[in-house]
């Protein structure tokens, strides 16, 4: 498929990311990077941790990635827990934070099977 | 030759991104952090056209790199742009007062992007070159000044020379020296010196001073339409000499009018006004006009009392030299014409000096 059908099958705003780049093979280049992101990982060893400033800066960084790259399926858990956690604080919308994990992860599959077909 | 510009951030999609926009037009070189971001700008900013620079970063962060930047001077040779999520009015007035020249909002837009980096790159350019240019200018303008100055000093001094030449000629004809004129010519400064400080109503600023110390020369020129027979003669003149005698003064102004285009204009009224009223009387019983009071040009009064001075302590044709003591006193008591008490009181304060000039220039 093309990038245009993967962001709409992953549920994600195309038009915004292709009306800010323009451009739909870097588009594509930069979400088939993105199944090699690190920072959910990161955020989930953190937290097990119970290292809040860390879990941040994770988050921090993945709500970054994530707007940048449009991944508006990602948008408003990432943003939300982003402020929650704000200065190292614990989160508090646990069921959000499995939510988004499950979306990630859906995500994950289709980014990856996009790359196969490459 | 494609410009180089730095991009500082420590997040990998973000220099993707931005390295991704900007490389068809530019060469974009990464850093990852501001330590980074510092070695690559090298020495001399290593010609880099723009900086993209994030803020929060590991290591050294974005404003550090900012303050790095003001204190080597970099600032002003590569303009920094702040690429950062939120940028809210404490972090803009921290980063503006740091010299930053505008923000790229994260996430990126290309269009924005490339606009404000080339408008930016653009305006500098332009700026830098405009200073440069401005400099250069404003060097060019200052030697051509300099010049000019000289050249004006240069003809100051050939105008006076000419004056002073014209007067002597003058004088030399009836059998003074041209140490005469050397003397009226001190004598008239120090008087003028004197009463610009005391009397600074008569407007006596430096450059009118040497005006009329110069054109101080010329106040006998009419003598050369008068005849040997009374410009020369030993004893006193007749009545009827004496009227002639007295047209030096008129003559003397006519042949200064027709003196007019030659050198300095400036110079032709206070000649004019020096040749036509030194006979003048402060009590109006004066020639050639009978002038009252300050109706009498303040040149005119001045080169008067210098005149008489220098005639009595000098040797004429007509009698011997006068004491300087006797002939300060004489003036003074009225005795050698009418002048200006606020002149004779400056006339005192220059008793000394007047008396060291005699001496310096006696014959």
């Amino acid at each position: 498929m093309t990038i245009k059908e993967c962001y709409e099958k992953m549920g994600a705003d195309y038009a915004n990311i292709y009306g800010r780049l323009g451009d739909a093979d870097m588009i594509e280049y930069l979400a088939l990077k993105f199944t090699k992101d690190t920072n959910m990982q990161k955020l989930v060893d953190a937290l097990a941790r119970q290292n809040y400033e860390e879990a941040f800066m994770a988050i921090h960084t993945l709500k970054g990635v994530v707007l940048n790259l449009g991944l508006s399926q990602l948008e408003p858990a990432v943003v939300a827990l982003t402020e929650e956690m704000r200065g190292g604080k614990a989160p508090k919308s646990l069921e959000l934070l499995e939510s988004m994990k499950d979306i990630y992860a859906r995500t994950m599959l289709i980014l990856e099977e996009q790359k196969a077909q490459k | 030759m494609k410009k180089r510009i730095l991009i500082v951030d420590d997040q990998e999609i973000n220099r993707d991104i931005l390295a991704g926009i900007l490389s068809k037009s530019y060469e974009p070189v990464v850093a990852v952090n501001g330590k980074e971001a510092v070695e690559a700008l090298g020495e001399d900013g290593n010609g880099f056209a723009l900086v993209l620079l994030d803020l929060v970063m590991p290591e050294m962060d974005g404003y550090d790199v900012l303050e790095h930047l003001n204190e080597n001077g970099f600032i002003d040779e590569v303009p920094v742009i702040v690429i950062s999520a939120e940028v809210d009015a404490e972090t803009e007035r921290k980063c503006l007062a740091l010299n930053v020249v505008d923000f790229i909002r994260k996430p990126f837009d290309k269009l924005a992007v490339l606009r404000r980096v080339e408008n930016v790159i653009n305006l500098f350019a332009i700026q830098h070159n405009l200073e440069k240019l401005v400099d250069e200018k404003t060097e060019e303008i200052k030697k051509q000044n300099e010049k000019l100055a000289q050249q004006a000093a240069c003809l100051k001094r050939t105008n006076e020379r000419i004056i002073e030449l014209l007067g002597t000629v003058v004088e030399y004809r009836n059998l003074e020296s041209g140490q005469h004129i050397k003397r009226v010519k001190g004598f008239t400064k120090l008087l003028a010196e004197q009463i610009a400080v005391h009397y600074p109503e008569y407007g006596l600023n430096p450059k009118q001073i040497d005006m009329i110390a110069a054109a101080s020369a010329l106040h006998d020129v009419g003598k050369i339409a008068i005849s040997d027979s009374i410009l020369l003669k030993p004893g006193r003149l007749t009545k009827e000499e004496f009227e002639i005698m007295k047209t030096h003064t008129t003559e003397g102004s006519e042949i200064i009018e027709h003196m007019k285009g030659i050198g300095a204009s400036e110079y032709e009224k206070v000649s004019y006004d020096i040749a036509r009223y030194h006979h003048e009387r402060y009590d109006g019983r004066g020639y050639p006009e009978g002038l009252v009071g300050d109706e009498i040009p303040i040149a005119a009064q001045i080169v008067a009392i210098a005149d008489v001075y220098d005639a009595l302590v000098s040797k004429r044709c007509y009698k011997d030299a006068y004491g300087k003591g006797e002939a300060f006193r004489m003036i003074m008591a009225g005795e050698c014409g009418v002048f200006s008490e606020k002149i004779l009181t400056c006339l005192a304060k220059a008793k000394e000096a007047f008396e060291a000039l005699a001496d310096e220039y006696a014959e």
